[in-house]
């Protein structure tokens, strides 16, 4: 036994040393008991059956082409420098007709001109405006609507919503986290099955999910599996936390190539119902067509139909939305109608399935679809006639209880900036311009939104309302129908 | 070609022949005393741990007993020395947890062991590297939109991992049977055609010697951990009765296991 003299700080000090390395040696066996739950887990009782679409506009989206425009008859070039908005419809490659179009009808929902056929999906939209996402940088910006908290520098702290959604009710998928060419993040606390299934494109999924290479033949297969898995149950894997992971996720893949779970991806076939498939999201079979937003969609609808998985995320857009040159007169526009159109089918897709649990709800019933991007673009043309990256941004949300016909917040009309929303009802409330509303008084109902108000929200409904994904922030209850 | 009942016999019959055998790798038995070779599916001399198959799959994980620390009560501002008695060391001093090689890590690894041959795949006359090829959803980092790669040993590097070794131990094997390789590095103490009831001391060194090629352990044939790459050559023998159809997969489980690909 050593004696030792120490100061406070010094006994402090050791006490953390200490307890980090108990915890340390404790998370062998709280990784474990995660192991353990993906045999046994599911969702809990009372929590309402829920998939997850997230859609990413990769490279940040110009929102007043879309999410968020402006009149431009109001916003022109000769109120600029008090405005600071430049919404410049005239100079894009094709200028639009009707730059600003009501969408509903009764002046609640103003949409820009390349939102595509999202427009006539309108009644079950809810966007979110005027959102703070304090980044200029895209890492920064889209790890932080994936996990809901800032990075540490460019690394994602936590988890991302995908894999707490998937722990929370994939469990009986095969493949409860599908991720195409999104980032995705289990920082460890969270069970090894809801880790995300990330690949690079449809051909990669493919080949993740069927047999490929050389041969050994079924029983030699067999052997190696008897013997891999044996050395698993030794005493040096058993203390492994790692080895234990990786006999796990060995065991996933070789029931991911023997359950043929490709068939329903493969999208180069000739069958008439994928054939039909790709008609709806008007996509080719060629490699360019699988890599497009129709594609994208495609899968994600059919990751979720077919039961294989809860949660998936893809990049729908194929080109991207980072333009800060004249690309944005050609690129922004295109690229984002794209990507809401490949959305609009997939909610129709949703729809005109009966989600198979005899209540006469659809898939869409069943599904929250989220479109985020990292940030949007300068609300003013650069010198370059391009957009830069700006700290303010959008969303929108669908399908599930989301309120539909719904906009929630707003960026001011001057410089496009986060202004105050009240939690409960969505209603902006900013001192500036002509929307103003008084800010409820009352501490924690106002707040600027941020991509973790909107998260909150999504794990509150599926019963997740003790903060552990550690957001600290309230619930933005105004997503959901009254 | 095998019957079916005969093929299925068998892997039972070597299953529980494997399941006796041993887990650790600490020598049990001297290393003088080399055992007498058996037929495959006949049980081994040392009883050794009983790995469970078909049982539960998620064994318990051995804790250390926890540190306890008295707690000794100080006031803010008070600078008063104080005195603790720190804990006895624990018996034995954690490790550094087993962490997994990177894609180039991996690839540098298969070209090592195996001669140059890497996770290759002839695209009309062009050799493509699927390490390349797949570097993306294999996690590598492009900088641009990821710049982290993922070391998870997630069940999709797995599903790759073993497409790789299935690809370069096929091709090993085939290349050095034909003779077209430089060095054999597969079948060095063995021939292609010897078996078990041939030449058992040949096939006990060749997998000696891959052994420590591959996972850098030194293992004799008497050593407890020997036991399971043992009946795994036997029995794949014993179902293809082909001695490089056993090698290759000899080869393929000795790249997918962790200690392959992990350090």
């Amino acid at each position: 036994m050593t004696t030792r003299t120490l100061s406070r700080r010094g006994f402090l000090k050791g006490g953390c040393a200490l307890g980090l390395g108990a915890a340390a040696f404790g998370g062998v066996r709280a990784l474990e008991t995660l192991a353990r739950a993906a045999s046994t887990g599911g969702a809990a009782a009372g929590v309402p059956d829920r998939h997850y679409i997230f859609c990413y506009f990769s490279g940040g989206w110009d929102l007043l082409l879309s999410l968020d425009p402006r009149d431009p008859q109001v916003f022109t070039n000769g109120n600029l420098a008090t405005t600071r908005i430049q919404p410049a419809y005239e100079e894009l490659a094709t200028p639009p007709a009707s730059p600003y179009r009501d969408v509903l009808r009764d002046g609640s929902m103003y949409l820009g001109p390349y939102v595509g056929e999202l427009a006539g999906q309108a009644s079950r939209l809810c966007v979110v405006r005027g959102m703070s996402m304090d980044t200029l940088t895209h890492e920064v910006g889209r790890r932080r609507f994936l996990t809901g908290r800032p990075p540490s520098g460019l690394q994602a702290r936590g988890s991302s919503t995908d894999t707490w959604l998937a722990a929370r009710l994939g469990a009986d998928e095969p493949i409860p986290n599908l991720s195409i060419r999104v980032e995705s993040f289990n920082v460890g606390d969270q069970p090894n099955y809801a880790s995300a299934l990330q690949t690079n494109g449809l051909d990669d999924l493919l080949r993740v999910l069927q047999p490929s290479g050389p041969l050994l033949g079924s029983t030699q297969d067999r052997e190696l599996d008897e013997l891999l898995a044996a050395a698993a149950a030794c005493p040096e894997a058993e203390g492994s936390s790692f080895w234990q992971g990786a006999e796990l996720s060995r065991q996933k893949a070789t029931q991911m190539v023997s359950g043929g779970l490709f068939a329903p991806f493969d999208f180069r076939s000739n069958a008439a119902d994928v054939v039909a498939l790709r008609d709806h999201y008007g996509f080719t079979s060629s490699s360019a067509g699988l890599q497009s937003p129709g594609a994208m969609a495609a899968m994600a609808a059919t990751a979720i139909m077919k039961g294989v998985s809860r949660a998936v995320s893809v990049r729908i857009n194929s080109v991207s939305l980072d333009t800060h040159f004249d690309n944005w007169s050609t690129d922004q526009g295109p690229a984002q109608e794209a990507g809401f159109t490949a959305i609009a089918r997939m909610m129709q897709h949703l729809q005109s399935v009966p989600y198979p649990d005899g209540s006469g709800a659809s898939w869409l019933d069943r599904t929250v679809i989220v479109g985020f991007s990292e940030f949007m673009r300068t609300p003013m043309l650069n010198t370059n006639g391009g957009r830069d990256h700006w700290l303010a941004n959008s969303c929108f949300l669908a399908g599930g209880d989301i309120a539909g016909g719904k906009v929630i917040g707003a960026s001011s009309n001057m410089g496009m900036n986060p202004m105050p929303v009240d939690l409960a009802t969505g209603t902006a409330c900013a001192l500036d311009a002509d929307m103003v509303t008084a800010c409820p008084e009352e501490l924690g109902k106002t707040s600027i939104i941020r991509p973790e108000h909107i998260l909150q929200a999504l794990y509150h409904e599926v019963g997740v309302t003790s903060d552990e994904p550690d957001l600290r922030v309230p619930p933005l209850t105004a997503l959901f129908r009254a | 070609m095998m019957p079916f009942w005969r093929a299925g016999l068998a892997l039972v019959v070597a299953a529980a022949a494997m399941a006796v055998g041993g887990c650790d790798y600490e020598s049990r038995v001297a290393p003088q005393a080399r055992p007498t070779p058996r037929a495959p599916g006949t049980v081994p001399d040392d009883p050794g741990v009983t790995p469970p198959i078909g049982t539960d799959p998620t064994p318990e994980v051995v804790e250390p007993d926890p540190v306890v620390v008295t707690p000794t009560t100080v006031t803010v501002g008070d600078e008063t020395p104080v005195v603790i008695d720190l804990p006895a060391p624990p018996p034995e001093a954690p490790t550094r947890p087993r962490r997994r090689m990177d894609i180039d890590q991996l690839d540098a690894s298969l070209r090592r062991v195996t001669g140059g041959l890497t996770w290759t795949v002839m695209v009309g006359s062009r050799e493509d590297n699927q390490f390349e090829v797949l570097s993306s959803t294999l996690g590598k980092p492009d900088f641009i939109e990821k710049t982290q790669e993922d070391l998870t040993p997630s069940a999709l590097f797995q599903k790759f991992l073993s497409e790789a070794a299935r690809t370069v131990c096929e091709r090993l094997a085939r290349e050095e049977v034909a003779g077209t390789r430089p060095e054999p590095v597969l079948m060095v103490e063995a021939s292609p055609t010897d078996t078990w009831e041939s030449a058992p001391e040949a096939i006990e060194a060749n997998l000696e010697r891959l052994l420590l090629r591959f996972h850098g352990r030194r293992l004799a044939p008497a050593d407890v951990g020997f036991d399971r790459w043992r009946w795994l050559f036997q029995s794949a023998l014993h179902v293809s009765s082909d001695p490089v159809v056993a090698w290759r997969t000899v080869c393929a489980g000795l790249i997918m296991h962790p200690d392959f690909y992990t350090y």
